[in-house]
């Protein structure tokens, strides 16, 4: 009850950003983006009647895989196709296609084969060529039962506000207001950083498909400046993920997990965590996976003051639901939500969580045709609030914090070759509190090659 | 779309002419097409007489369709759905109906020979397609398919995993879920994983994988060979020099690599940032009070000691 509560208010925001956001996702939902994709639909119907009244009509045929491959009916696309190899064998460009949405579905053993018979045609260009060979390489990795990828990017950050210091230089401390002193006062700085993902499937080919998943992420600053404010931190989850209900929801899965952390400031161990979690992804009909997951973890804070630590020490519940939706070939809508629940042994440090956030990712060709991957923008936006349980009695008796954060970026990542490229982002953060310690703002940039395996 | 509309309403008329007359027509109602086809293919309705299959016959329920040595076609469906059918195949639909308002239908048919593959549309994506053979009965969800009736001694050379099996009934998963049942024993394949059955008394292989070699030969046999054209323009052999133009852009799509390590998705990579500035944040704030406490130990000492004041 006291979650519902709370709801209305997450929405509304206490500023102007989060009554946006609000108002453009009803406006998305009331009617815009489900009137295009009816629209789709029925062009792709239309198409297909005229295909079938008139079957060796390609420029149909062709019209109707560009609508269906849009759409992400690949399958359709896919019929039609293998109907103009009906017609004729030797079309480099059609048996490419075919690899490519056989490739989407993660078919990848017919894919490699139309990818061959493209290869074998003695008329295929060079560009497709470089193409069908860039292809072949992600195919033979994704065939193999043990499968290693990763993520790694380094570049430079610049923080308007990397001191986190309140917009009004103001701090409570026991119930009154005080100045920061200038040696504590907001900041602006840059960090260099690094960031890996790493990602490991050892597929053990039984009946269950099951497939023990190994995933970890590394994070590293230094600061220019503000070197005490160096950050390091990691996370590695490790579990088997195994197929449950496939009769009746066809790849639906199920994960079992044990994760666990740990995070250092200014070279000294902060905090480790340790817990475990159970995670489902679930197929709808309109291509969406979604993925409920439950987890709970142990998180040690560890300070030069024990009392401290043990304040901000404890347990966290947290049961979130995320999906990714492909809109169409172009977009794609990331979303996540959760709910969060901190139990310390202070009341005061105990919190109730509530997240919602999205991604719209938009693909699009680079502006070489010798860049063999497309780009990808992201607008991005994450609205978080946090209610402590009980008045904090060294910051103000009186007063409960409920922080209310919002940040809006924006993402771009752009491939130059397979392995490698740029990636950049511009991010804005803005927090609310009844307390002026929590009243932040923050404007980042960062920018940075990127390498993918 | 007349095709359809005439299907729905000879549906129609059938169910409300079934309480007084016997299911004469029933049968003759039209649900596929042909899109394709290499002679020879042909097809056999329920009580009529054979005839040669042609781009854009209308396939009735329960017609026979057969395939001899050079023959191939295509056959296209309401829903969206396509069906390969190989040189010396025989099958018949024994039951289709689709509900386009409700994406959602039902399919059986029964294959006793020959090479196909099934492509699945709105059916195989809600209620499932069910394929009967002479020694399973397949579900399809999803789905891409292949099945072999039954595995030649060319193909099964090709591939340690079918050699033995020269005789077997082949079943390919490329897509989706196919549940394959016989008398003694049930196997579903994942996506990419293939089957052999050598009868409806023993029990179904446990699932494993096809080699390039036996697949591409195993896609020869659903396809026009050298030299066929599949009927464009009415012939049974490719005319010289055919060109079918591809549209500007087409076939140039860049593939995005599936594989997606933590940071790799928009929300997981902004998530790290945001962690990391999480935990900075916390100490930093605990340090922003701490830096004000000389202040409030002089305030309150301030207090204390000055004089107390009088209304």
């Amino acid at each position: 009850m006291r979650s519902e509560a709370r709801l209305p208010r997450f929405f509304a925001g206490r500023g102007r950003p989060g009554r946006i956001l609000a108002g453009v996702l009803a406006l998305w939902l009331a009617n815009g983006g489900g009137a295009s994709a009816q629209d789709a639909a029925t062009e792709q119907q239309r198409l297909y009647d005229q295909m079938v009244r008139q079957p060796t009509n390609y420029d149909a045929t062709f019209a109707f895989v560009k609508v269906a491959t849009e759409r992400g009916d690949y399958e359709a696309a896919i019929g039609a196709l293998e109907r103009l190899l009906f017609y004729n064998h030797d079309q480099p460009l059609v048996k490419y296609e075919l690899g490519s949405l056989y490739f989407r579905l993660g078919s990848y053993a017919l894919a490699k084969r139309y990818f061959l018979e493209a290869l074998a045609t003695p008329d295929v260009d060079a560009a497709t060529k470089a193409r069908i060979e860039a292809s072949l390489q992600i195919v033979d990795k994704q065939s193999q039962p043990s499968r290693f990828s990763g993520f790694a990017q380094t570049g430079l950050r610049y923080q308007s506000n990397a001191s986190f210091a309140p917009s009004s230089n103001t701090v409570r401390f026991n119930g009154a207001d005080f100045g920061l002193p200038p040696t504590n006062g907001g900041k602006s700085d840059t960090n260099w950083f690094g960031l890996v993902g790493l990602s490991h499937d050892y597929d053990l080919q039984d009946q269950n498909g099951t497939v023990l998943e190994t995933r970890f992420i590394g994070y590293l600053t230094q600061q220019f400046r503000l070197q005490d404010l160096d950050v390091g931190l990691f996370d590695v989850s490790f579990g088997p993920r195994l197929s449950v209900a496939s009769e009746w929801i066809p790849g639906a899965t199920i994960k079992p997990y044990v994760v666990g952390g740990s995070a250092w400031v200014d070279g000294a161990r902060y905090l480790s965590s340790g817990g475990a979690g159970l995670s489902f992804a679930i197929p709808t009909r309109w291509d969406a996976t979604l993925e409920p997951n439950v987890e709970w973890r142990r998180v040690n804070y560890v300070t030069g003051n024990p009392v401290l630590a043990e304040f901000n020490s404890g347990d966290w519940l947290t049961v979130a639901l995320g999906s990714s939706l492909p809109i169409n070939d172009r977009f794609k809508l990331d979303a996540r939500a959760y709910y969060r629940r901190g139990d310390s042994s202070m009341n005061f440090q105990s919190f109730n969580q509530w997240a919602i956030e999205g991604a719209l990712s938009y693909e699009f060709a680079p502006p070489l045709a010798s860049i063999p991957q497309n780009w990808t923008i992201s607008p991005f936006a994450r609205l978080i609030r946090t209610s402590f349980d009980a008045p904090n009695p060294f910051i103000d008796p009186a007063t409960t914090n409920a922080v209310n954060e919002w940040v809006a970026g924006i993402t771009l990542d752009a491939p130059i070759t397979t392995s490698f490229g740029i990636a950049t982002t511009i991010q804005y953060d803005r927090s609310y509190s009844p307390l002026p310690n929590y009243r932040q703002n923050n404007l980042s940039i960062l920018a940075g090659p990127t390498a993918r395996f | 779309m007349d095709w359809l509309k005439q299907t729905r309403l000879t549906r129609l008329l059938t169910a409300l002419l079934s309480t007084v007359a016997p299911l004469t027509h029933a049968e003759a109602q039209t649900f596929a097409k042909v899109g394709a086809v290499n002679p020879n293919a042909m097809g056999t309705p329920p009580g009529g007489a054979d005839r040669t299959l042609t781009i854009g016959s209308s396939i009735v329920v329960k017609e026979r369709v057969r395939t001899n040595d050079a023959g191939s076609t295509q056959l296209l469906f309401p829903d969206q759905s396509t069906l390969n059918l190989g040189s010396n195949s025989d099958m018949v639909i024994d039951e289709y109906f689709y509900n386009p308002e409700a994406k959602s239908g039902s399919m059986v048919a029964s294959a006793t020979k020959g090479a196909l593959r099934y492509v699945g549309g709105q059916i195989s994506h809600t209620s499932g397609v069910t394929i009967t053979t002479p020694s399973a009965v397949l579900g399809i969800r999803g789905g891409i398919a292949t099945i072999l009736l039954a595995l030649s001694e060319s193909i099964a050379q090709l591939d340690p995993n079918l050699r033995g099996r020269v005789g077997n009934e082949l079943v390919i998963n490329h897509f989706g879920t196919v549940t394959i049942k016989n008398n003694v024993s049930q196997v579903t394949l994942r996506p990419g994983e293939a089957t052999a059955i050598a009868s409806v008394n023993q029990p179904i292989a446990l699932p494993f994988k096809v080699t390039d070699a036996s697949l591409q030969q195993i896609l020869r046999t659903q396809t026009s060979r050298s030299g066929q054209s599949g009927g464009f323009g009415g012939r049974g052999s490719a005319p010289p020099g055919l060109v079918i133009p591809s549209p500007p852009g087409f076939g140039t799509a860049n593939l995005a690599n599936p594989a997606r390590p933590p940071g790799t998705d928009p929300l997981g990579y902004t998530s790290v940032f945001s962690a990391g500035a999480g935990v900075s944040r916390n100490k930093f704030q605990t340090n922003q009070v701490q830096s004000v406490v000389p202040q409030a130990q002089s305030a309150m000492k301030a207090k204390t000691t000055s004089p107390p004041s009088y209304p």
